[in-house]
């Protein structure tokens, strides 16, 4: 009877799998640019990281975009693991935001390390969103 | 150099520009939690890489299987 009912829960789980992925929301050329738009903002923002005003303007920029990102996967059905990097990403620049609201001299080494982190997971989410089914 | 040994020398990074004077505690523990998400970034992107995966198994399948009929 165990057996029975640990086969049909695994059935019943990997049925779910596929019906998550067969269904999954597709490429979407928007979701695609916004993520290409952190990522290529946060490498050309490294060039401004002596510039405390610009860089806060930047850390704002970066933050917003994430954040745009974000609202546009989430309602989009069946879109739930898009919407989880973007939360990653918005959770991230807000990080570097949040930085510069409460220190008026943040330094230049962290103003590049915290871009160099946002760089690579808008990398890494871009990698994988740009694989989603056509 | 794999994705631990990339989060290991990352780490040691930040802290060698602590310790260095280079960046101050608010900075380092932001740093510190940045590299959290990005773990977190690197599971959830496999998790949707493994989707897409399955998701071509399955096309792929169905087209052969119709192929058949």
């Amino acid at each position: 009877m165990k057996t029975l009912f640990a086969s049909f829960m695994v059935l019943l789980l990997s049925g779910c799998v596929l019906l998550d992925a067969y269904f999954m929301a597709g490429y979407d050329t928007n979701e695609y640019a916004l993520v290409n738009k952190i990522k290529t903002k946060a490498e050309l923002s490294v060039e401004d990281c002596k510039d405390v005003k610009k860089s806060r303007q930047n850390a704002e920029d970066l933050y917003f975009i994430a954040i745009e990102m974000k609202n546009f996967a989430e309602n989009i059905p069946r879109n739930v693991d898009t919407t989880k990097l973007a939360t990653n990403l918005v959770e991230l620049t807000k990080q570097g935001k949040e930085q510069y609201a409460k220190d008026s001299n943040v330094s230049e080494i962290f103003c590049k390390l915290k871009l160099q982190q946002i760089s690579r997971s808008a990398e890494v989410a871009q990698k994988v969103i740009g694989k989603k089914p056509r | 150099m794999n994705y631990l040994q990339q989060i290991a020398k990352l780490y040691e990074d930040y802290t060698f520009a602590y310790d260095a004077g280079q960046i101050n505690a608010a900075e380092y523990k932001s740093l510190l939690e940045g590299l959290e998400i990005e773990k977190v970034v690197s599971t959830n992107a496999a998790e949707l890489e493994y989707k897409e995966n399955l998701n071509l198994a399955i096309n792929t399948a169905i087209k052969a299987a119709s192929a058949f009929v």
